[in-house]
């Protein structure tokens, strides 16, 4: 296995074959580059988007299930124990309101949908809302990726930042599909598309970015020089120019962000991993899914109250990072003039029971959740559906999960009526027209 | 050469020898005397899903370690957090937590190393959290979720006597149809700030002060905002209050102020916020010293914990205080003694 910092080959020669291979194992399911690339040949197409720039999307999922009564769905009149400790603010929209543990975002209330008719059976798995729950358990950016084939633009189609965990790939579409994967775009455990960083570089976040670029490019120089990939077939040498191509090594070094910018995200893996995620759409990757870590704080917004009383996680750190994160994503998007074609969503795997539980908390409640859009063409600043007083069931427009895909599908270019290849992954389910 | 005759040369070593000694003792005591802070704080470095309670010590120049933790079981599935530490240091209030129990006050003796058991504070079935010492000890205030006897639902406010093992009356501190939490205790326990989302406040959530002496309830209206102000800290004499608070015209999301109640007005705190979010202020009890919690860039991990010398308007150096993890609720006395437990 290639390592950037500590390469295993004593000299350039001894480079094989099947080392190059394996640099592209360490994908979610050990996809191998060649295959990758291979797939890249056979399955290639013009985008239907072709003229103008190809929808994008940055997929959000906020791993534990958000309480939506914190969050997008707050009920101020309920009693106390439905209510909770926050109150609700204005945003810049009249007639929509939020938590106020999200000040920043409430301002950017005119860019975004809510979704607050959300509805789900499944309590436990996060692979439903990444996959549509479909059959095939593959997420999104494979699905997107197997139809629409590879963009022009020489970016990975189909990445993802931050922990794998349980999060679905390719699901049975096989391992071409599966992201690139990120683990942690802040430099402590930097996984560059499928190259593994070793633990023992400097503690320094941003020692690390430079140990890692450094090491790419005595990668880079090692394998150029080296006569077993002069050998290779098409298929690996394409892999490994994709892998060290200056586009690809530039869209993931975040170095080359300015520093403010870089502020204004947030410090945190989350603020971090969002303005990675606007570099890769900018360069040209297709589906962006952003895993928000569940270390070390037990499962992200999983806020039960059964490790630390109450819902004091939402309060801080969860909202702050998120509110500071999604709202400087969507400023960025716009002022580059990215919005318009990317799609952001955000959403968790269901949400919280409205009553308070005994610890303070909240535990899983499917049936009735929220899911925010912005961009790519959403009919910004509305609601869409609506829950009841207390946030228990949808009161109208009731959405499920397949539907929520086909919605997806249709924003980021498929035709959901027409396209026949679409069906096994949404069924019969149609978009939600309030949103294309 | 010597003025001296040689029999009474020996003088020329004798004499500044023993005006040396008399200056040494009878030298006026230095008049800053150096302070020594002692940071309590809650961090995953040791378990990376179950948080423990650290100390670390501090100069108050710029040297500090950690010296040592709170001693319960690593072996358990548990969280900790919220300390609380009395002024002379010797004892540490805490939230621990059973995974899937409801959180519970602990109170640990540094100096024994044990932990002192409490019945009648934990006595109830829900959750309780956040506690706040006074400088002896004695009192700790608390959050307590749907406790037995309590005006209402919801988070309340209450006060534990620890010399008469029960708890101590606040009339008129607690609302019935909204939630009261995050108390904080002045040094001699008359003064109990808190945050509070009832009605009738400037903003949604505000900071409220209490009078123990006089059974009063303060709104503060010239600190709190229109927007979020929360997680109160007081000085010794509960004049000062430090809080958190993503009002507008700070530096950048949540932000850290400090009032003046007596002067009625905001104090400068120049290089301590920044564009990240700054939360979960503690304030020394004399006033000097800000313990804090920091996202920004260039941190050690997550969540950093900054101290901040208002006397010298300058971040301190913290050196082995923060790890690659999360380190979250300071709590920092301050004493000029030479050691602490």
């Amino acid at each position: 296995m290639l390592h950037i910092g500590k390469p295993t080959a004593r000299n350039g020669q001894d480079v094989t074959r099947r080392e190059i291979l394996r640099v592209g194992g360490l994908g979610l399911l050990g996809v191998t580059l060649g295959d990758w690339w291979r797939s890249r040949d056979v399955q290639a197409s013009p985008s239907p988007q072709s003229r103008g720039r190809e929808p994008s999307c940055i997929f959000i999922f906020l791993s534990g299930g958000p309480s939506h009564l914190e969050t997008f769905d707050p009920k101020p009149n309920a009693p106390v124990n439905i209510r909770g400790p926050y109150g609700t603010i204005r945003t810049n929209v009249p007639g929509i309101q939020i938590g106020e543990l999200l000040p920043a975002l409430a301002q950017h209330m005119d860019k975004c949908a809510i979704l607050r008719s959300m509805t789900s059976r499944d309590e436990h798995a996060g692979t439903t809302m990444m996959s549509g729950a479909s059959k095939s358990a593959a997420s999104y950016g494979a699905v997107l990726t197997k139809l629409k084939g590879f963009s022009p633009s020489g970016m990975p189609p189909f990445a993802h930042v931050g922990p794998g965990g349980y999060l679905p790939g390719a699901g049975t579409l096989g391992t071409t599909y599966n992201p690139v994967l990120v683990a942690d775009p802040s430099g402590k455990q930097v996984q560059l598309p499928q190259f593994a960083l070793r633990a023992e570089v400097s503690a320094n976040r941003f020692d690390q970015r430079k140990e890692l670029l450094g090491g790419i490019d005595r990668v880079r120089a090692q394998w150029h020089a080296n006569e077993a990939v002069g050998k290779m077939d098409t298929s690996y040498q394409r892999a490994v120019d994709l892998l060290t191509s200056d586009k690809v090594r530039a869209a993931f070094d975040l170095a080359k962000e300015p520093e403010d910018l870089r502020t204004r995200y947030g410090g945190s893996t989350f603020g971090q991993s969002c303005i990675l995620a606007r570099r890769l759409v900018e360069a040209g990757t297709r589906f962006v899914q952003i895993n928000w870590y569940s270390e070390p704080a037990w499962h992200g917004w999983d806020v039960h109250g059964a490790d630390l009383p109450g819902l004091a996680r939402m309060e801080s750190p969860l909202c702050p990072r998120l509110d500071q994160g999604l709202s400087t994503l969507l400023e960025d998007l716009q002022q580059r003039g990215l919005l318009s074609s990317t799609l952001v969503v955000v959403t968790g795997e269901f949400g919280r029971t409205p009553t308070v539980n005994k610890y303070g908390g909240r535990d899983h409640w499917p049936r009735c959740f929220s899911v925010l859009f912005a961009g790519a063409g959403v009919p910004a600043g509305t609601l869409v559906g609506a829950s009841d007083n207390q946030g228990g069931y949808p009161a109208n427009r009731p959405v499920t999960v397949p539907e929520f895909a086909a919605t997806l599908y249709r924003l980021l270019g498929i035709n959901t009526n027409l396209d026949p290849r679409i069906r096994p992954f949404i069924g019969d389910a149609a978009p939600v027209a309030e949103l294309v | 050469m010597c003025p001296l005759p040689a029999p009474c040369r020996w003088l020329l070593f004798v004499v500044p020898f023993c005006v040396f000694c008399g200056y040494s003792l009878h030298a006026p005591a230095q008049t800053v005397p150096a302070s020594r802070l002692l940071i309590a704080f809650g961090s995953y470095r040791d378990r990376p899903k179950h948080p423990n309670i650290f100390f670390y010590e501090h100069d108050g120049s710029g040297s500090g370690k950690i010296v040592g933790k709170v001693g319960t079981e690593r072996n358990i599935a548990s969280a900790e957090g919220h300390p609380s530490l009395s002024q002379d240091g010797r004892f540490c209030a805490f939230t621990f937590e059973l995974e899937n129990n409801t959180g519970r006050i602990y109170f640990w003796d540094r100096k024994e190393q044990k932990l002192v058991e409490h019945p009648a504070l934990n006595n109830s079935p829900n959750a309780q959290m956040g506690p706040s010492l006074s400088s002896d000890g004695n009192l700790i205030a608390f959050s307590a979720l749907n406790r037995p006897g309590a005006s209402g639902q919801g988070w309340h406010v209450f006060l534990y006597d620890r010399g008469a093992r029960k708890t101590v009356e606040l009339p008129g501190l607690n609302s019935q149809t909204f939630e009261d939490r995050l108390p904080a205790l002045s040094s001699d326990g008359r003064w109990l700030a808190f945050t509070s989302n009832r009605k009738g406040g400037v903003g949604l959530t505000d900071i409220y002060l209490y009078d123990r002496r006089e059974s009063k309830l303060l709104s503060l209206p010239r600190m709190n905002s229109r927007h979020m102000d929360a997680e109160p800290s007081l000085s010794a004499d509960g004049n000062l209050i430090a809080f958190a608070s993503d009002r507008p015209g700070g530096r950048g999301g949540r932000d850290i102020y400090l009032f003046d109640r007596a002067a009625d007005k905001f104090l400068a705190l120049p290089g301590l916020n920044s564009p990240a979010h700054e939360y979960s202020p503690s304030l020394s009890p004399d006033g000097r010293f800000l313990a804090f919690v920091s996202e920004r860039l260039g941190g050690e991990g997550e969540r950093d914990i900054y101290l901040y010398d208002r006397q010298a308007q300058k971040l301190l150096p913290t050196p082995g205080l923060n790890s690659k993890t999360e380190d979250f609720d300071p709590c920092v006395i301050s004493t000029t003694e030479r050691a602490l437990p």
